[in-house]
């Protein structure tokens, strides 16, 4: 079963097809067409505005995307409107500015900029560029990352696990490190069959592998998209993409997410709901493959990429197996009976109850857990929780806070 | 090992696994009601960091890849 929310809450806005690099690994849906010259102008300005108009009341975070967002011709206009309606957001960018110091300048006084994700995609300028497929880019990635962090703006670095990367995670991670970024992201390859950048399986279990003991000794990095718990034990979060995220591509139509091709229609010209509840979504919604819900992980792991499903000749995600098959007990949690949960979310009524918001972070509450959610005030102490809610009542609190949407304070 | 991404099989295959709580995503077996919030025990001393992980700014839940 699959709460999926009334409508998206998380939005990747892509800005304009035109990028100025050439990666190999584009999974931009358009980039064949961008590449043959065929796409057509991206929306405007005003179009843009419609689509910030009719979101903002469902929206809880933006990626400002592309091919390369700052690349559009109206990008700070654009912005401008996101910021006035009080839309938080995220840029995914290249890092290859016509004007860096102008445009960092520009984002430092937009308080809705949560911050940068830039690509970077090994720890040379040989490795990262033999996924850019432009000379220098390495160069200008890490100048604009350092003039970036230093004038205050969060910053994430991204990689794609490659053949070529996969055994320079660490480094990259390093890297990421010491130009001032706040964490690094690794994300595995997904778009159509890509021979001679693809990595094979083992080079990504290396890559896997890397992240996770990097993980565990304390480096900041994470992964950036799923990775079925089948393939391997992993600490990735599953997709959200058709549930409670979705794409809205240069041209105003509305898709699952953005690296599948599926449409929904335009957002220029139907609601919202229609198109998250019309009968493309609701097919692209049932790609997840029937085992996968029966699996021991489902709910972390949410059945794999359903956008390689519709890319990938075997019409599946190739890194789905067989479903786990038993759970473990639950996770134990030691924390200091003063300790006073305060929420840190938004909160919004669904079908199936409330869906708690932060920024990135979605999770869905039954009604009946309302009065534990209240008392999360600031006031009541987890041992008066426990008194009033009993167990279930502080694992809910203590999940809450893992997932980042409650803090626990200790009182002054 | 096979190149095949397919044919690779976890070794935690059939073993005991932790379910991420509060999931859009519900498993069949859980709408049976068991359980996957943590267990806590509440202490008197202070605990540093009850946290698995540091929490990481922005992303923390969206594809953000190539």
């Amino acid at each position: 079963m699959i709460h999926v929310l009334s409508t998206p809450v998380l939005y990747s806005l892509e800005l304009t097809p035109v990028c100025n690099n050439r990666c190999r690994g584009c999974s931009n849906v358009f980039a064949e067409a961008r590449e043959a010259h065929t796409v057509p102008p991206p929306l405007g300005a005003a179009e843009w505005g419609i689509i910030l108009d009719r979101i903002a009341p469902h929206a809880e975070q933006l990626k400002l995307t592309g091919g390369e967002p700052t690349l559009h011709p109206k990008f700070e206009s654009i912005v401008r409107r996101a910021s006035s309606l009080g839309l938080n957001f995220s840029l995914f960018t290249n890092a290859r500015w016509l004007n860096p110091e102008r445009l960092v300048r520009f984002l430092v006084d937009i308080p809705q900029c949560v911050g940068l994700l830039v690509s970077l995609h090994g720890p040379t300028a040989p490795v990262h560029e033999a996924f850019t497929g432009v000379p220098g880019s390495f160069e200008e990635a890490v100048a604009n990352v350092r003039l970036a962090t230093s004038a205050g703006l969060l910053v994430a670095t991204s990689i794609v696990v490659t053949r070529q990367n996969h055994d320079r995670i660490a480094e990259t991670v390093a890297l990421a490190a010491d130009l001032g970024a706040d964490h690094a992201v690794v994300s595995r390859y997904l778009g159509e069959l890509l021979p001679g950048l693809e990595p094979t399986a083992e080079e990504l279990l290396t890559a896997i592998c890397t992240t996770e003991e990097l993980r565990s000794s304390g480096a900041r990095v994470r992964y950036g998209d799923c990775i079925p718990q089948c393939f391997t034990e992993n600490s990735s979060t599953g997709c959200l993409a058709g549930v409670a995220y979705c794409a809205v591509d240069p041209w105003g139509s509305l898709r699952p997410c953005n690296h599948s091709p599926t449409v929904a229609g335009s957002l220029l010209h139907q609601p919202i709901e229609t198109l998250w509840h019309s009968a493309a979504m609701e097919r692209w919604r049932d790609l997840i493959p029937a085992a996968c819900h029966t699996c021991a992980e489902f709910s972390r792991c949410h059945g794999g990429c359903r956008a390689l499903a519709e890319l990938r000749p075997e019409r599946r995600d190739p890194l789905v197996g067989a479903p786990l098959i038993q759970a473990r007990p639950p996770e134990r949690v030691r924390l200091h009976e003063g300790l006073r949960p305060v929420r840190q979310y938004r909160m919004r009524r669904e079908d199936f109850g409330y869906v708690l918001m932060r920024g990135n972070r979605v999770a869905p509450v039954p009604f009946e857990d309302k009065p534990v959610l209240d008392a999360c005030d600031g006031r009541t102490t987890l041992r008066q929780i426990e008194r009033c809610f009993g167990q279930h009542g502080l694992g809910l609190v203590a999940a809450l806070y893992q997932k980042g949407l409650l803090e626990l304070e200790l009182a002054a | 090992m096979k190149s095949d991404p397919v044919r690779i099989v976890s070794k935690r295959h059939g073993v005991s696994r932790l379910s991420q709580p509060l999931s859009l995503f519900v498993a069949r077996r859980l709408l049976t009601g068991i359980t996957e919030l943590p267990a806590v025990e509440l202490v008197e001393e202070e605990i540093e960091n009850a946290r698995a992980q540091p929490l990481l700014k922005f992303f923390d839940d969206q594809c953000g890849c190539n």
